[in-house]
């Protein structure tokens, strides 16, 4: 355990002053399920962390896996810690206590490891707030031998190079078993007194392990990345020769250690990313945390199949999590079953990325109503499509209301990012909708994509009018709530060379479309425009945007995921006071050549394919799902060593 | 058959003395689904557990004496009972004379194991199913209230003072409008621990028509009587129901 170590907080001591926050049981844990061990008695002191309050960082099934997978492990207790609030902040600095985590309100510079989850860029400043008050150093060139090994993964991590200087290393792709190989490296180098050094060496060996501090950017005149070089690094000889002891692979051992640097460790020119090669095999909870205190999505989840293959080009969740594994409807049945009974929930989330796409969704729900009667299932992220709309009546869920995502609204927009729904399959889910007693229906659109016009701005409007009248024609009295985003360009998407459009023109489409949705049964919300702006310049950012992550963080921003919370008066300053342009970032269009800032990140997407998709988007042409059987030359499969795994 | 109305005794446990009421209701909700009991449902469109609560209590204050009443659906209790007693009696016997501890005892054990950690089932009894309110009943509670902020005697004195008047208005700021209370009038008695550490003292509050004052707002009132404390920093514990 790193040796600066800092007494508990005692609960004697918190609950004298959690009186003064708001919502305290954030900060008092006591779930079902959570796993409480004598911190003395492992060998690995794990602190998951997520940078967003409680009731969001609970609903997250992604660090619900980890926590269950790393406290299976004797030999390492894996505690949680949440963003605090600010007035938790204000009280933790106020009463000089370090940020703390929930189990046993150990400190967080106490834990060996302390693994972020970065879901989104605009929780960034929360995580610097977590290691600034967790008595962590900031940036990884300033920890000592006495601190922990700061880890992060999640989508962000795919192309964190803005967080690169404060994270050690970063765990790209599917946790499950990465995450055990980290603990396990860490463990083989922890009491051998070796320094911080070899820990990231031995990290970087570790496959879909990223160490950034071992990487050398360099940029050109006019700002873009010139070279990302792995930076050689000397080794002590006892060091190299037992490090390079420990690698089987004889490419590794040749490529990482070559022959004429004697002596030196090289780290590899691409890190690739972690696939698991099986769903149905993973580890499952069994016993999740049930939080006391409500969570936003307050039910059980099974997760019915990992990756997508849809193509949206917009969408990252659709290229990062490839390829399609699902598990069986029997499998799933069967957990959904048991987590029902055991918790107390009466209603189960089946999780993915789009729910109707799964091989045998009819004879799973129909197996679900059945095994769990009194039940109820929702499905999140359906199709626009009757047959999803089918499902959605399958499950008596009219009274809730439908959600469906055209994205866009004319054909030719929808063409382009790929959403391969036509305006009769539109129209034919309404009517099925309104038909089987739906009468509210929530549609999700992105303005501010590649191409667009105001014809395909106020497409929204009138798809949205004529969805109602369709109603209307029908005898429903609908109302139609229309939620508009602002479209971001995500790294490894067809779309990563594209700009963002700027914060004024995107004022002004989101005007055009207001003015169209005025009127009875029609509701328009929108996203605000300044927190697409700041996801634009830091979801394709470089290394060099963390001076302003961090002037940011040291200037109060906190929580600018947050609507009422992103103060964009402190971000624009901090781009002038550090000379990071945010337009080159946000609103430039890159070239083809140009190296992108994660083209060292291997996602297993062949950069030819993501080219070739944005050129069949320039054209209007789309592109199959490869779930029907042809493949679409994506490079995951033969990339990652891994197929696509239909039950 | 009648439906059956089981009252069941809990404690708010210190460690989830922050949890809402609203989140005590979701939590005991919960652990009766979890536990199996046959609750009854109403009736419409999203049937809700015929369950209700009595006295709530606020973010912070803990509680050993809370209540909460289920109404069981007659039907399913059989049921229940049959699956757990399983084993349990002999099979010739099963079902034909169940006496009341065959029905509460496997009631119980089912719900103390579904609760989570800090709320605690202390009790069972079968109540008449009357509309007649148990909140009615309540006619006074017991606090005990700890703070480290004054000393044992400073707290006497501001006590004294405090009864000795014949009313202690206070302003409650309520969502759109503002209240004027009598605190004095809903204060039965004060004891103070003498020489406590931290100070210490048990504070009996009347319940009229269902409504009451918190210890909170009494101890904010003794600002005026020259003793200021903060009330966030104050523990309060609900220790006992007086019921009529």
């Amino acid at each position: 355990m790193p040796g600066r170590r800092q007494d508990a907080i005692t609960w004697n001591q918190l609950r004298r002053h959690l009186g003064k926050v708001e919502k305290p049981a954030r900060y008092t844990g006591g779930e079902i399920n959570a796993v409480h061990k004598d911190p003395q008695s492992v060998d690995v002191l794990f602190a998951l962390a997520f940078p967003d309050v409680y009731e969001v960082g609970m609903s997250h099934l992604g660090s619900q896996i980890l926590y269950s997978v790393l406290n299976s492990r004797p030999d390492v207790s894996c505690e949680r810690v949440y963003a605090p609030w600010r007035d938790m902040e204000s009280l933790l600095r106020e009463k000089g206590w370090p940020l703390f985590s929930i189990e046993n309100r150990l400190p967080l510079s106490s834990f060996d490891i302390v693994g972020f989850s970065l879901q989104y860029e605009l929780t960034y400043t929360n995580a610097l707030m977590m290691l600034d008050l967790g008595g962590i150093p900031l940036r990884s060139k300033h920890r000592g031998p006495e601190d922990p090994l700061i880890i992060a993964g999640g989508p962000c991590a795919m192309a964190a190079e803005p967080m690169a200087d404060f994270i050690d290393a970063f765990a790209l792709g599917d946790g499950e078993e990465l995450a055990l190989d980290i603990v396990d490296t860490y463990k083989a180098w922890k009491g051998t007194g070796k320094s911080r050094l070899d820990l990231l060496v031995m990290l970087a060996l570790v496959e879909s392990v990223y160490v950034p501090s071992l990487y050398d950017v360099e940029y050109r005149a006019d700002g873009t990345v010139g070279k990302v070089s792995p930076v050689p690094v000397k080794l002590d000889e006892g060091s190299y020769e037992s490090i390079k002891a420990q690698i089987e692979d004889p490419d590794i051992r040749r490529s990482c250690f070559p022959e004429d640097m004697p002596g030196y460790f090289v780290p590899p020119a691409r890190v690739r990313r972690r696939v698991i090669r099986s769903l149905e095999a993973a580890p499952f909870i069994h016993e999740p945390l049930i939080p006391l205190m409500e969570p936003i999505h307050d039910r059980v989840m099974v997760e019915i199949f990992r990756g997508c293959t849809q193509g949206c080009r917009f969408c990252q969740a659709g290229t990062i999590y490839r390829p399609v594994r699902e598990r069986t409807p029997e499998t799933i049945s069967k957990y959904a079953k048991e987590l029902l009974e055991s918790s107390g929930y009466d209603e189960v989330s089946l999780v993915s990325l789009s729910s109707a796409d799964y091989s045998h969704i009819e004879t799973l729900l129909a197996r679900l109503m059945a095994d769990c009667p009194g039940s109820k299932v929702s499905l999140p992220s359906l199709r626009v499509d009757s047959f999803s709309v089918e499902l959605a009546k399958m499950l008596g869920a009219s009274w809730t209301g439908l959600t469906l995502a055209p994205e866009a609204g004319s054909q030719r927009m929808r063409n382009i990012i790929n959403k391969k729904v036509t305006e009769e399959e539109i129209f034919d889910a309404v009517r099925h909708a309104f038909g089987s007693g739906f009468a509210h229906i929530k549609l999700y659109f992105m303005i501010g994509l590649p191409g667009e016009t105001d014809e395909d701005v106020e497409a929204i409007a009138d798809l949205a009018r004529r969805i109602r009248q369709t109603g209307r024609d029908m005898g429903v009295r609908p109302t139609i709530v229309v939620s508009v985003s602002g479209f971001v360009p995500k790294p490894n998407t067809p779309f990563q060379w594209e700009p963002c459009i700027q914060r004024e023109e995107l004022r002004r489409r989101q005007r055009l479309l207001g003015d169209g949705l005025r009127g009875p049964g029609l509701s328009y919300k929108y996203h605000d425009v300044e927190h697409t702006w700041l996801e634009a310049v830091l979801a394709r950012g470089d290394r060099r945007l963390s001076e302003a992550l961090e002037l940011a963080f040291r200037r109060g921003a906190r929580f600018d995921a947050w609507s009422n919370h992103l103060d964009i008066d402190i971000w624009e300053q901090v781009f002038q006071d550090t000379g990071l342009d945010p337009a080159f970032y946000a609103h430039r269009e890159r070239g083809k050549e140009e190296i992108l800032p994660w083209d060292h990140l291997d996602s297993g997407i062949s950069k030819e394919f993501l080219l070739r998709e944005r050129e069949r988007a320039e054209k209007g042409y789309t592109t199959d799902d490869c779930r029907s059987g042809v493949c679409v030359g994506c490079g995951v499969c033969p990339k990652l060593r891994v197929e696509m795994s239909l039950k | 058959m009648l439906p059956m109305r089981v009252r069941v005794r809990y404690t708010k446990g210190d460690t989830v003395r922050f949890l809402s009421h609203l989140d005590i209701a979701r939590n005991l909700r919960m652990a009766l689904a979890g536990a199996k009991w046959p609750v009854a449902m109403t009736q419409g469109y999203s049937p809700k557990m015929k369950v209700s609560f009595y006295a709530p209590l606020p973010v912070g204050t803990a509680g050993d004496e809370e209540y909460m009443d289920v109404v069981l659906d007659t039907k399913g209790i059989a049921d229940f009972i049959r699956a757990k007693a399983q084993g349990a009696l002999s099979g010739g016997n099963a079902g034909r004379h169940v006496r009341l501890a065959h029905v509460l005892t496997p009631l119980a054990q089912a719900l103390s194991a579904a609760l989570p950690k800090g709320i605690a089932l202390k009790g069972l009894y079968i109540v008449p199913d009357s509309k007649s309110s148990f909140e009615s009943q309540i006619r006074a509670s017991l606090y005990r209230v700890e703070t480290e902020e004054v000393t044992a005697e400073a707290l006497s004195s501001a006590m004294a003072e405090f009864l000795a008047q014949a009313q202690v208005l206070s302003e409650l700021r309520r969502p759109g409008q503002t209240k004027t209370v009598d605190l004095r009038k809903f204060v039965e008695s004060i004891d103070v621990v003498p020489n406590s550490c931290p100070a210490t003292f048990f504070m009996k509050i009347r319940h009229e028509n269902g409504r009451t004052v918190r210890p909170q707002w009494v101890i904010d009132s003794l600002a005026r009587f020259g003793m200021d404390v903060d009330t966030a920093e104050v523990i309060v514990d609900r220790i006992k129901l007086y019921l009529e």
